[in-house]
């Protein structure tokens, strides 16, 4: 009901615009409430001060009045003589008609040394005023003082008698009359109490009431008396539980400080501020009388706007019934006469287009079930074609699969065509080692150089097909390991210097880095790309020379950009070739005669195992001058320095000779199933001055021969063997408990990817010799077997 | 002009004490007058009363107030001298030189007399026959003071200049010396001392007189 009510717009108008009047007239009626309060307790204060100023100034001209009257009388020259020949009859009468004229409280006559010559009686309290009042005369001046004497506050007034020298003084004591303050109280729109405070003989405040009203409350003296004390002389604020007062302490101006006389007057703010409460009922009652003149008014105004809307109201549920209702407020010119026109207009355009929405409902209907059909053959097809489209996809699945085994197969061919070409090489480059070192006649030994030539260049082209194929296939590790840049490069130096000087070329190695510096990288590949550059620039370089140069371009933070450059004095490359140069099988003067044999592949390694590293490759050439084959690479630079890791062994690399005085009496077991490859071992090892002390022909035979009775020193374990491969073997040798000191198993295998040498070790195995194998890799690796066998002879538990 | 004259007046009396002492030979006393703060005081009273003859009054001249004239000269509101020393006996003139009347008047016990208003150029005569401090006043014009010191024909009297007052070609012998001022503190009373100055020496003594302080001329609007 109350919700109903309060949804009416006139309803929500009315309150709108009341509320809004209120908003204006509401604060300014308060505001000027609040300006009157505070202007009228600032008119209290004002009141208040000018009626303490006006008691001092009453004070003041009182004095003033008596002062001049006692200095007429002491001027007199009669009186003079009274006072110099000590005529006290006289005396008394000039003091009593003077007295009665002024109405003082008492007056008397005392010599120049304060003897009392004449007058009122005096006792201590007038004796000590008039002592006090005496001596602050200031040579032979007039003197006042304000004292409480008899109970009253009386102003005092000592006037020198001169004779002409000082002969004596006329005092006089004046009760303040406290009707003047009484009068003034009441006439004030503010009423106060005044109370004059002065300290007692005991040496107490004591309070006297000058106007009607009665004493000071305690806490209001308490308040006076703290302030009094502090010397603040005028009007405070005093908030009590009577109300807030205002409180004026005003000190009197007397002779002896010590015995001060305080006026205090106090006023009542409450009390004084009541008289103004009408003032607030009235504004209240303004306020009262404006909220409901509002609230009538803006009922009638809100009416104004409602009425036509109900009638607007009214017409739109007629019409919405489908009649029409004849408005009659389109004649107004407001915006409600608008709104009827708008109105009647929007009621004419529904009309036609209901009309023509009627029409077009019946043609649409026919043309809704034309596309209903259009639809579903259409959906119909879909189904098929997804039904195509999944089996497609099916078949694409099948392909893909059947080519991932094609490319297993490829990687299966790989590895064993890699194995299978190796093991003939290896007998191969075996046997022409051999020869070499066996005596023959000049012709056989020329033929015997072309064998080992034409052995090495295949070898070198089964390298690298095979290096690119697995390339190729994705199979590109790249190693991290901390090596010395400085020790790579002096390592290739000699060979390379003697492969140079041998073609009659000059050979040059620059090296400009920090030659302790570290870096962290695969020293392996970046020593096979020195070597093909180095190879190429060598092979196409008929005189002149070749340089080597390394330096550490740009070093950004813990990177480090290796930059190798191999320049010859060749024949140079036209500019047009430059581009093919890195693709494989790209070899110049393709086509024409090859002069200088090889596949083709050097460079595409190159350029391959660079991108690996995450470096370019390059070439600048000219034609017939020479050419500048560069790579950059980005090593991580290591915190190691040189020394501390040892890496000088890649200074001695492969260039070890035989026999450095190491022991050569080891029981070596050279465990191979290839007739071949054991004639070939047995040859190198006795050449080197070795001797095989027993052959195994599969891993298991290995492990018998080891568990079992004889004691070896070092095993040369092939990997790949019927019935039980190297790796087993090796696992099993060490789970005997022989260990790797007291038993060296160095692997002999074609497969040298990293993978199979990361196994190797993994299964136990201490070294590593790639087939085919060179006398040197031998004689290294048992070297350091033979180092590393701390008790060669001691028998295993 | 008035001290002029009373110095003279005093070397007349001196005169006739020397003669009277014949062959007595003369000897000087200065008399150093200051105050409690070692100032030298001007218009100090220095009496020397000589105790050999203390006791014959009749030796002395009666003659002295005839010769000298005494005058207290009322001019720009002022009496002068302020101060004035005359033997017993001795007469003064209050010549009124100003143009506004005075009346001239002193309630001291040695000489109460009363001059009622008189005009300018108009003059009164008072013969002071007693010794004593006589303070002068004006009736109408209460800041005209002024004080006549009435001594004994047989005494010395002096006012010091600059704090000295010497007394020149007296007898050796024994002395009272008296000083007094108007504000000399108690009120009224005044210092003695006796010394002994042998004939034919110059004897320096110094007295100090406890002073109050001089006194601000009263305002001019109560005139």
């Amino acid at each position: 009901m109350i919700k109903h009510f309060f949804s009416r717009l006139s309803i929500k108008l009315t309150i709108l615009y009341s509320s809004l009047f209120m908003c204006i007239f509401a604060p300014t009626v308060l505001s000027y409430y609040y300006f009157t309060l505070t202007k009228i307790r600032e008119d209290v204060r004002r009141e208040f001060a000018s009626s303490e100023m006006v008691f001092r100034q009453l004070m003041d001209m009182r004095l003033a009045q008596i002062s001049d009257s006692v200095r007429l009388l002491t001027q007199d020259f009669g009186f003079r003589e009274a006072v110099a020949t000590n005529d006290t009859r006289t005396i008394d009468s000039a003091l009593e008609n003077l007295g009665n004229r002024l109405r003082v409280s008492w007056a008397v006559v005392v010599d120049a040394d304060g003897a009392v010559i004449s007058g009122a009686p005096v006792d201590d309290g007038r004796r000590r005023a008039l002592n006090t009042l005496v001596s602050s005369a200031e040579n032979g001046e007039s003197a006042t003082d304000v004292a409480v004497l008899d109970g009253a506050l009386q102003q005092l007034v000592a006037m020198p008698v001169n004779a002409p020298e000082l002969i004596g003084w006329a005092v006089f004591g004046v009760e303040m009359n406290a009707s003047e303050l009484q009068s003034l109280s009441d006439k004030s729109p503010v009423r106060f109490d005044a109370v004059l405070l002065h300290v007692s003989d005991a040496g107490e405040w004591v309070q006297t009431a000058i106007t009607e009203s009665a004493a000071l409350r305690p806490d209001v003296l308490q308040f006076a008396l703290r302030h009094i004390e502090a010397g603040d002389e005028k009007i405070h604020e005093m908030k009590a539980p009577q109300g807030a007062q205002l409180i004026l302490v005003s000190a009197l101006p007397v002779a002896q400080a010590a015995r001060p006389v305080v006026l205090v007057l106090r006023v009542g703010l409450r009390d004084t501020l009541a008289r103004f409460r009408d003032l607030l009922y009235t504004q209240l009652l303004i306020v009262a009388l404006g909220v409901v003149l509002l609230t009538i008014g803006s009922w009638v105004l809100s009416l104004g706007v409602t009425r036509p809307l109900t009638q607007l109201a009214a017409a739109a549920r007629h019409f919405g019934q489908g009649n029409y209702f004849e408005l009659g407020l389109q004649n107004r010119s407001d915006e409600i006469g608008r709104l009827a026109s708008s109105f009647s207009a929007m009621a004419g355009e529904i009309e036609d287009r209901t009309r023509q929405l009627k029409a077009a409902n019946a043609n649409l209907e026919s043309r809704v079930a034309e596309r209903s059909k259009e639809l579903s053959e259409a959906n119909e097809k879909l189904l098929i074609e997804v039904e195509q489209r999944r089996r497609s996809e099916e078949a694409l699945l099948v392909s893909k699969t059947k080519a991932e085994a094609a490319n297993r197969a490829k990687d299966d061919f790989l590895a064993t065509m890699s194995h299978e070409l190796r093991t003939p090489m290896n007998g191969i480059m075996g046997i022409v080692h051999y020869l070499k070192g066996v005596e023959m006649p000049e012709d056989s030994r020329k033929n015997l150089d072309i064998l080992e030539e034409s052995a090495n260049a295949l070898l070198t082209i089964l390298n690298d097909v095979l290096d690119f194929a697995k390339i190729e296939s994705g199979k590109v590790e790249i190693h991290k390991e901390t090596f010395s840049l400085h020790g790579l490069i002096a390592g290739m130096e000699d060979l390379w210097r003697a492969s140079a000087n041998g073609k009659g070329l000059d050979f040059s190695v620059d090296m400009r880095f920090d030659r302790d510096a570290m870096f962290v990288g695969d020293k392996t590949r970046i020593r096979q790309i020195i070597n093909n550059y180095l190879n190429n620039a060598i092979k196409f370089t008929q005189q002149g020379k070749v340089a080597l140069s390394v330096e550490i371009a740009e070093s950004a933070g813990d990177t480090a950009w290796l930059r190798l450059c191999v320049s010859d004095s060749g024949v140079g490359i036209r500019a047009d070739e430059i581009p093919l140069l890195f693709e494989k099988f790209s070899q110049l003067e393709a086509g024409k005669a090859r002069r200088f044999g090889g596949t083709g592949l050097g460079l595409a390694i190159c350029r391959r195992l660079a991108t690996a590293m995450g470096g370019e490759v390059g070439v600048e050439s000219t034609l017939g001058k020479g050419s500048d084959f560069w790579c950059t690479l980005p090593l991580r630079k290591s915190e190691a320095r040189a020394g501390a890791l040892g890496e000088r062994s890649d200074a001695r690399g492969d260039g070890v000779n035989s026999g450095c005085g190491a022991r050569k009496d080891l029981r070596i077991l050279l465990v191979e199933d290839n007739e071949i490859n054991v004639r070939v071992m047995r040859l190198f090892i006795e050449q080197l001055g070795y001797r095989v002390s027993g052959i195994a022909r599969d891993g298991y035979e290995a492990v018998t021969e080891v568990i079992g009775s004889r004691k070896w020193d070092v095993v040369l374990m092939d990997l790949r063997m019927p019935n039980m491969d190297g790796l087993e073997a090796t696992r099993r040798i060490r789970k005997a408990g022989f260990s790797a000191q007291a038993l060296p198993i160095i692997a002999l295998t074609a497969d040298t990817m990293e993978s199979d040498k990361r196994a190797c070790i993994e299964a136990g195995m201490t070294d590593f010799i790639g087939k085919p194998v060179s006398p040197a890799a031998l004689s290294s690796a048992l070297e350091r077997a033979a180092a590393s066998l701390v008790h060669p002879m001691t028998s295993v538990a | 002009m008035a001290a002029r004259l009373s110095i003279r007046a005093s070397l007349a009396a001196l005169w006739s004490i020397a003669a009277s002492m014949g062959a007595a030979q003369a000897a000087e006393i200065s008399v150093v007058v200051h105050d409690e703060r070692d100032e030298a005081v001007t218009d100090a009273v220095v009496i020397l009363t000589p105790a050999s003859i203390s006791g014959e009054p009749q030796a002395q001249a009666p003659h002295s107030g005839k010769n000298a004239s005494y005058e207290i000269v009322q001019k720009d509101m002022r009496f002068t001298p302020h101060i004035l020393v005359i033997p017993r006996g001795a007469s003064v003139v209050f010549p009124n030189r100003d143009t506004v009347r005075h009346h001239v008047y002193s309630f001291s016990p040695a000489k109460r007399f009363e001059l009622t208003l008189y005009g300018q150029d108009e003059t009164r005569t008072v013969t002071f026959d007693q010794p004593g401090i006589v303070a002068i006043g004006c009736n109408i014009h209460d800041s005209m003071q002024a004080y006549i010191y009435v001594y004994e024909p047989r005494q010395e009297a002096k006012i010091s200049e600059e704090g000295r007052a010497t007394f020149r070609n007296i007898p050796g012998g024994e002395y009272t010396i008296t000083v007094w001022h108007p504000r000399m503190k108690p009120h009224d009373a005044e210092m003695q001392r006796v010394v002994r100055v042998e004939a034919s020496a110059a004897k320096v003594e110094s007295i100090a007189i406890p002073l109050r302080p001089a006194r601000r001329p009263v305002r001019a609007s109560y005139h």
